[in-house]
């Protein structure tokens, strides 16, 4: 119930942001289209790839304690911070930040790095030398979500653990009848199986484009695994891909999946 | 001269920024360029010349009709997955970033002279895959700067920082003179960007262009001997990293018909 609710609110709101819409002309490049803005979230989704050692706690200590303190001060929330499960190349961290407006990408993490409390608690990360350095890389990328969700969900907290799906599409004309699929019941169907629909990202910026990201939470891999049996057998998922040009062989080239538990601190 | 008056205004434009208050984002979006940089991968035959008449009928026309403009299209010479393009993109704002493929989609004419590329099959497409960053300018160099047409060659070049603290360092030393030396030394500079969203972060990736290789070896020799240079690394500011812990460069070569 509360699910439609919010499924209801979002649609009013992207049906309203598609009109209040309109980017402030920058020297010509604003036209003010309907489009990306006001009511959809940018995901930026950092991977932190760590080393076994004391840098896992490092990194673990400095989103808990400064990095998502001072990205809540500064308006962004919830923020999930998500270790590897499954996939490659644990230790690993995943960051995901919601923004409110591209422009935030920006904004957001300056205020975090004016912010007094984040460089104090911070310190020991933000300060280490270039020898003993706490990540080894951080591979980002940015994300608009879709139309028919809006903004992140979160799941309840207890018991959860969280699949990461990419899909590749060999142009952006399939990428962008994938997301329409999405869009047009593939959610919804999702939700009647049993998942948690978290976040739904069309790729602005990162490797492999095009391509989108999204993100469904179970509350086990066990759950996890009776939701996708019961995702392939229904009826109404089986009508869906049936439709012309639907066919994971005219739009989707590729798929990436990895399976995620939340950090005990994460938000999301 | 030229790049002198360049260098002080751009001096002049970052000195405003700096003071004005933190809330200054519509400033800052008229002051400032915001990079993207594509790395089309291609596959040898057909499509190669598909993919440039894309860029060149369809997409340019219609980046330059939004305002965004120079755009620089270049070929790999030195470097990993040729045949490879690399297209780089200014931007005033990243509301512009966010809103482009929207904007193109509502372009009548760019639909028109793309329809080839855009409505390739799923099975025969124009390119495998792109990869792309996203980056700020510099305070020292907020624009992008085209050198002269004509023969030239170009040098990309991407410096990883072990944090965001040394990154910022980075940053720093290439506004405390580094960019000048560039310039006394026979560089034309092209873009200097910090990296907001891409691979192996934290880093900053700035072009150089010049006109061929061999006057791109010595100008670095010129460079690794400017007196100023060795008094940057060695100042107490800049010499307590490494800052920089890993360099990944390009020779890139413009395509004909590239803006920069």
């Amino acid at each position: 119930m509360k699910r439609r609710d919010f499924l209801a609110s979002s649609l009013a709101a992207s049906a309203s942001a598609g009109m209040a819409y309109g980017e402030p002309a920058a020297e010509g490049q604003g036209r003010g289209s309907a489009g990306p803005g006001q009511g959809r979230e940018f995901y930026e989704l950092r991977n932190y790839q760590l080393h076994r050692g004391p840098g896992v706690q490092l990194t673990n200590d400095y989103l808990r304690d400064a990095a998502i303190p001072a990205l809540n001060r500064a308006g962004i929330k919830p923020v999930g911070v998500f270790e590897m499960l499954v996939g490659p190349q644990s230790p690993s961290l995943y960051l995901l930040i919601p923004h409110p407006s591209a422009n935030s990408l920006l904004t957001a993490w300056e205020r975090v790095r004016e912010d007094k409390a984040y460089q104090e608690r911070g310190a020991t990360f933000l300060d280490a030398p270039a020898s003993n350095p706490p990540f080894v890389r951080v591979e980002s990328e940015f994300m608009v979500a879709f139309e028919t969700h809006p903004r992140i969900t979160p799941p309840a907290q207890g018991p959860r653990v969280f699949e990461l799906r990419t899909y590749d599409n060999a142009t952006k004309k399939a990428n962008l009848t994938k997301i329409k699929m999405f869009n047009t019941g593939e959610i919804d169907i999702f939700k009647k199986v049993g998942f948690h629909p978290v976040f739904f990202g069309e790729k602005l910026i990162g490797p492999r484009w095009p391509n989108l990201t999204y993100m469904l939470a179970s509350e086990s891999v066990e759950d996890r695994n009776k939701h996708w049996a019961a995702f392939g057998a229904d009826p109404d998922w089986k009508k869906l891909r049936s439709t012309p040009g639907y066919s994971d062989d005219e739009i989707v080239s590729n798929i990436t999946n990895v399976l995620l538990r939340p950090a005990a601190y994460s938000q999301v | 001269m030229k790049r002198r008056d360049f260098i002080a205004s751009t001096l002049a434009v970052s000195a405003g920024l700096a003071s004005a208050p933190a809330q200054g984002a519509d400033e800052n979006k008229a002051a400032r360029d915001y990079y993207e940089l594509r790395l089309y991968q291609l596959t040898n035959g057909a499509k190669v010349k598909l993919m440039h008449n894309y860029l060149r009928e369809a997409a340019i026309p219609a980046l330059n009709r939004m305002g965004i403009n120079p755009v620089g299209v270049f070929n790999t010479v030195v470097g990993p997955i040729s045949p490879s393009l690399h297209v780089l993109l200014p931007y005033r704002s990243l509301e512009s970033v966010a809103t482009l493929e929207e904007r193109l989609r509502d372009d009548a004419e760019y639909v028109k002279n793309g329809a080839e590329f855009l409505n390739a099959p799923a099975s025969d497409p124009a390119y495998v895959r792109y990869e792309s960053s996203l980056m700020k300018a510099f305070d020292c160099h907020p624009r992008i700067t085209a050198p002269p047409k004509g023969k030239r060659i170009f040098e990309l070049r991407t410096y990883e920082s072990s944090s965001k603290n040394y990154n910022l360092n980075k940053v720093e030393m290439f506004g405390s003179g580094e960019v000048d030396i560039f310039i006394r030394s026979g560089f034309h500079p092209v873009f200097f960007g910090e990296k907001l969203i891409g691979e192996r972060m934290p880093n900053l990736t700035y072009m150089l262009s010049i006109g061929s290789i061999e006057e791109r070896d010595k100008a670095w020799q010129a460079f690794s001997s400017d007196a100023q240079w060795k008094a940057l690394t060695a100042s107490r500011k800049f010499s307590s990293g490494p800052n920089v812990v890993n360099i990944t460069n390009y020779f890139l070569a413009p395509a004909p018909y590239s803006q920069v």
